[in-house]
C-alpha cells in the first residue's frame, strides 16, 4: 500500500517537473522562432538573425532547465528512501510498543522515550495511542507548530513571495498535500490515525508550513491479534530540505550567471554582426533603389573581419557596376555618334542626287551611297558583336591550341586574298619559338584577334607593301609580332587605338571597310586570354601590333 | 567673286555630297580632312565662312576652333555634331562658333544657316557702305575708351583692335548703342542672328563671356557689360 502511494507520488512528481519544462521553454521563445521560420522566407527580415543569436544563447539556460529535471528526481529519490525509513521506523516503533503491551501494559507512555533515544533522524514527533484513540503519550517538538504570519515589512514580503515563486517554477518543490498542522491539539484527527485503529498502516510525505517535507508513519499496535492502540511518528525531513535548497540556489546562481552571460553574448554578437550587416543591407537597398553616390556603401575595412571585408568587395562591386554602367552608356553613346555619320553622308547624298545632271557626279554619289550602306551593315555587325562579347568570352569552350598552326592557316589565306585582290599586298611569316607553340584558348577568337589586326595592317600599308608576322618565344610566353609599313602610329595615341571608334586613317582607299571597333574587339579578347596586346612602330616607321599569349601550362585553368 | 566656304569633315562620304550641294548653291567650296590642313587650308583660302566637323584625327574640331579664335580669326564658323548630348554644342559655342547643326542634318537647313550668318554679314557690311557716304560719325560709337566702327566692323580699347567675330560684334553693338539699357537674352539674339534664328540662351552667355575677356585681355579693369540677374546684360557707360 505504501509502495503504491510512493509511486503515484513520485509519477506526479516528474508530471509536474515536465510540465514545469515545457511552460518555461514557452516562455524563453523557442516556439516564437520556429513559427518565425515559416513565414515568408523571399520578406527582408530585418530582426531575424538578432532572434537567432538571442536565442541560440538562451539554449544554456534551455540546457539548464533541464538540470533542474535531475534535480526533481533527485529529490524523489532522496524522498522514497526516506519513505523507506519511515517504514522502517514505523516497525520498529511498532514493535517496541507491542514490546511494552506485553512485558509492562501499564508503562506504554514510557515507550515513548525509548523511541525518542534509539531513532536518530531527530527531532521525531511521537504519538501513542490507545485502541480509543485516546492519546497516552505525546513528545511534540517545539519546531512543529503554525508559522506565524511574517511580521517584516511588506516590500520584503512581496521580494520573498517572489523569489519564492520563482523557485518554486525552477525546482517543482511542494506540490505534496498540507500537512493539516492545525488538527495538532485534537490528535486522533490526524490523517492515518483512525486507519490504523482499523488495522491499517500509513505512510504519508507532507509540506509542512509549505516549505518544509514532512513525513508521517502511523502503524497499528496488536498483542495477541488485539487492536491495543496506535503509534504516530511524524518527522521533518530537514536534511532533504537542506540538500535541496543548496542546490536549488546553485542552480539559481547559475542561472543568473548564465542568463548574463547569454545576454551579453547577445548584445555583443548583435552589435558586431547583425547591426552592420543590417547596415550593409539598407546601404545596398538604397543603391538598387537608384542612389547614385558611390559614398553610400559604408567602409568597415578597419574592422579587418568578415564583415570589414564584406563592406569592401561591396563597395568593388558597386563600384564595377557603376563602371561597367558607365561603359554601357558611354558605348551606346559611341554607337549612336558612328551610326550617325554615315546617315548623315546619306541623307545629304539623297538631298543632292536629284538636282545632280552631271553623270561623273551621279555615279560618285552613288558609289557614295553604296559604301555607306556597307558601312552601316559593318558598324551594325561589329557593334552587336562588341556587345556581346562579354557574355560570349565568358561561356566560350577553351582548348590547347597550336600557335604556328593557326597563324600559317591565316597567312595562307591572306596570301590567297591578295592575289585576288586590286590592293595588293606580301604576307609572310616566321616563327623562331624553339617549342611548339602550344597555349589555351578558343581558335575561333583567336583568329578572330589576329584577322582583325592583319586587316588592320593591311589597311595602313601601301599597295604593294608587306605584312610581316613573327612568332617568338618568352620564358613563360609567346609573342605574335604583325608588323606594316604604313605610317606607323601617332606619337602618345599607342594606347588610344584600341578604344572603340578611335580612327586615325586618312587614306581614301580603304575607307568605310574599318569600323572603329576591331582594335578594340581584339583586345578584349586578349584580355580575356590572359594576354596582352601593344602596338609600337617599327624602326622603318609601319606600326607593329604585339600579341603575348601565355603559354599551355602557364595560363590559369579558369578565365 | 563667289563666296567661299571652307569645309573640314574627316567623312569623305559627308564631303562628297555636301561639296556638290555647296558648289550648286554657287559657292566656291575647300575640303579639308583632318583638323591640321584645316588649319593650314583656311589660312590660304581665307574663306567667308567655315563649316568644322567635332570628331576628327591629328586635330579634332573643337581644338580647330579654339585655334583659329585664338589666332584672331573671326569668320563665322558652324560646327557639325553628331552627338546628341549638348556639351559639344556648349563647349564649340563657349569657344566661339557661331552656330551649331546636329548630324545628321538636312542639307537644306545647313544651306539656310550658312546663308543667314553670310546674310547678316552682308547686312552689316551693306550698311557700312552705305552709310559710307554719309556722315562717318553715324557708324561710329564711341563710349569712353571703347571706339565701335561698324563700318570697318573693328573695334578698340585705348587703341588696340580687338578682334571680335561678327556674332560678338553685333552683341556689342546692340548693348553699346544704348548704354544702361537692359537687354534680354531674346531681344540680343534678336539683334545679333536676326529675327529667323532659333538659338539657344547659352549662346549669348558664351558670347559675352568671349567679349568679356577680350576687353579683358587689353584692360584687366575694364568690365562694362553686367549680368542682370533673370533679365540680361547692360553697358554700364561709367567704366
Amino acid at each position: 500500500m505504501s509502495d503504491t502511494n510512493t509511486k503515484t507520488l513520485i509519477k506526479r512528481l516528474r508530471h509536474k517537473v515536465k510540465g514545469d519544462i515545457g511552460a518555461l521553454s514557452a516562455k524563453k521563445g523557442l516556439p516564437l522562432l520556429a513559427s518565425r521560420a515559416r513565414t515568408d522566407t523571399r520578406k527582408y527580415h530585418p530582426a531575424r538573425l538578432l532572434l537567432l543569436i538571442t536565442g541560440v544563447n538562451l539554449i544554456p539556460l534551455v540546457l539548464l532547465i533541464f538540470a533542474l529535471l535531475f534535480l526533481g528526481e533527485y529529490r524523489a529519490s532522496l524522498i522514497e528512501s526516506e519513505l523507506e525509513l519511515a517504514e522502517l521506523q514505523g516497525q520498529y516503533a511498532r514493535s517496541v510498543v507491542e514490546n511494552k503491551y506485553l512485558t509492562n501494559p501499564d508503562d506504554v507512555g514510557s515507550a515513548l522515550n525509548e523511541l525518542n533515544r534509539n531513532m536518530a533522524r531527530a527531532p521525531l514527533w511521537v504519538m501513542i495511542f490507545d485502541a480509543q484513540s485516546g492519546l497516552i503519550s505525546n513528545s511534540l517538538p517545539a519546531d512543529i507548530k503554525a508559522q506565524p504570519k511574517s511580521e517584516e515589512g511588506i516590500l520584503n514580503a512581496l521580494a520573498f513571495s517572489a523569489l519564492n515563486s520563482f523557485y518554486e517554477l525552477l525546482s517543482v518543490s511542494y506540490n505534496l498535500p498540507p500537512f493539516p498542522i492545525n488538527k495538532i491539539d485534537m490528535p486522533q484527527h490526524l490523517p492515518g490515525v483512525q486507519m490504523a485503529l482499523d488495522g491499517q498502516s500509513t505512510i504519508g510525505a507532507w509540506s509542512l508550513n509549505k516549505n518544509q517535507l514532512f513525513f508521517t508513519t502511523v502503524v497499528p499496535v496488536t498483542v495477541n491479534n488485539e487492536a491495543k492502540g496506535v503509534v504516530f511518528l511524524g518527522r521533518p525531513a530537514s536534511a532533504i530540505d537542506e540538500t535541496l535548497t543548496s542546490l536549488r540556489n546553485d542552480i539559481f546562481r547559475f542561472f543568473l550567471i548564465i542568463l548574463f552571460v547569454s545576454i551579453s553574448v547577445s548584445l555583443l554578437l548583435v552589435n558586431t554582426i547583425a547591426t552592420p550587416l543590417r547596415k550593409l543591407a539598407k546601404a545596398t537597398e538604397s543603391i538598387r533603389q537608384g542612389a547614385t553616390s558611390l559614398s553610400e556603401i559604408p567602409d568597415m575595412s578597419d574592422r579587418g573581419d568578415e564583415i570589414g571585408e564584406l563592406s569592401l568587395s561591396l563597395r568593388a562591386l558597386v563600384q564595377a557596376l557603376w563602371q561597367r554602367m558607365d561603359n554601357i552608356e558611354r558605348f551606346a553613346a559611341d554607337v549612336a555618334h558612328e551610326l550617325k555619320n554615315p546617315i548623315a553622308s546619306m541623307q545629304s547624298a539623297l538631298e543632292i542626287l536629284p538636282s545632280i545632271k552631271a553623270k561623273k557626279d551621279k555615279e560618285r554619289l552613288l558609289s557614295v551611297l553604296n559604301q555607306d550602306v556597307r558601312r552601316l551593315d559593318r558598324l551594325v555587325t561589329d557593334i552587336s558583336q562588341a556587345s556581346r562579347l562579354d557574355v560570349a568570352l565568358s561561356t566560350e569552350d577553351v582548348t590547347a591550341l597550336d600557335l604556328d598552326n593557326i597563324l600559317e592557316n591565316l597567312v595562307q589565306k591572306y596570301a590567297h586574298r591578295s592575289e585576288a585582290s586590286e590592293h595588293a599586298y606580301t604576307i609572310s611569316m616566321t616563327n623562331t619559338a624553339l617549342t611548339p607553340a602550344r597555349i589555351e584558348g578558343n581558335a575561333g577568337r583567336l583568329e578572330q584577334v589576329f584577322t582583325n589586326v592583319i586587316d588592320n595592317a593591311i589597311s595602313f600599308t601601301p599597295e604593294g607593301g608587306t605584312i610581316s608576322i613573327k612568332l617568338t618565344e618568352r620564358p613563360t610566353a609567346y609573342e605574335i609580332h604583325i608588323s606594316d609599313e604604313g605610317s606607323g602610329i601617332s606619337k602618345g595615341k599607342e594606347h588610344q587605338i584600341f578604344e572603340r571608334f578611335y580612327s586615325e586613317r586618312d587614306i581614301e582607299g580603304n575607307f568605310g571597310v574599318n569600323s572603329g571597333l576591331g582594335l578594340s574587339i581584339a583586345q578584349q579578347i586578349i584580355h580575356a586570354h590572359t594576354g596582352l596586346i601593344q602596338a609600337t612602330n617599327n624602326l622603318n616607321g609601319g606600326a607593329c601590333f604585339t600579341i603575348t599569349l601565355p603559354k599551355l601550362n602557364q595560363s590559369t585553368k579558369e578565365r | 567673286m563667289s563666296t567661299k566656304i571652307t569645309l573640314v569633315d574627316d567623312d569623305r562620304n559627308i564631303t562628297t555630297s555636301l561639296e556638290m550641294a555647296l558648289a550648286s548653291e554657287g559657292f566656291e567650296v575647300s575640303v579639308f580632312h583632318d583638323g591640321v590642313a584645316g588649319f593650314e587650308g583656311i589660312a590660304s583660302k581665307q574663306p567667308d565662312i567655315a563649316i568644322l566637323d567635332i570628331k576628327m584625327p591629328k586635330m579634332d574640331g573643337i581644338e580647330l576652333l579654339q585655334k583659329l579664335r585664338n589666332s584672331d580669326y573671326t569668320l563665322p564658323i558652324i560646327m557639325l555634331t553628331s552627338k546628341d548630348d549638348e556639351v559639344d554644342q556648349i563647349v564649340g559655342l563657349r569657344m566661339g562658333a557661331d552656330d551649331y547643326i546636329t548630324k545628321p542634318f538636312s542639307q537644306r537647313l545647313l544651306i539656310e544657316r550658312i546663308k543667314s550668318l553670310l546674310r547678316r554679314q552682308d547686312v552689316f557690311l551693306k550698311d557700312a557702305s552705305g552709310a559710307d557716304s554719309n556722315a562717318d560719325n553715324e557708324n561710329i560709337l564711341l563710349r569712353g575708351q571703347l571706339r565701335l566702327d561698324s563700318a570697318r566692323h573693328s573695334c578698340t580699347l585705348k587703341g588696340n583692335p580687338i578682334y571680335l567675330t561678327v556674332t560678338e560684334f553685333l552683341l556689342l553693338k546692340s548693348l553699346v548703342i544704348k548704354p544702361g539699357h537692359v537687354k534680354s537674352r531674346d531681344q540680343l539674339i534678336d539683334d545679333a542672328y536676326g529675327e529667323d534664328n532659333y538659338v539657344d540662351d547659352r549662346i549669348i552667355d558664351s558670347h559675352i563671356k568671349r567679349i568679356r575677356k577680350k576687353f579683358r585681355d587689353i584692360d584687366p579693369h575694364f568690365n562694362p557689360i553686367e549680368t542682370i540677374y533673370g533679365v540680361g546684360y547692360k553697358y554700364e557707360d561709367s567704366h
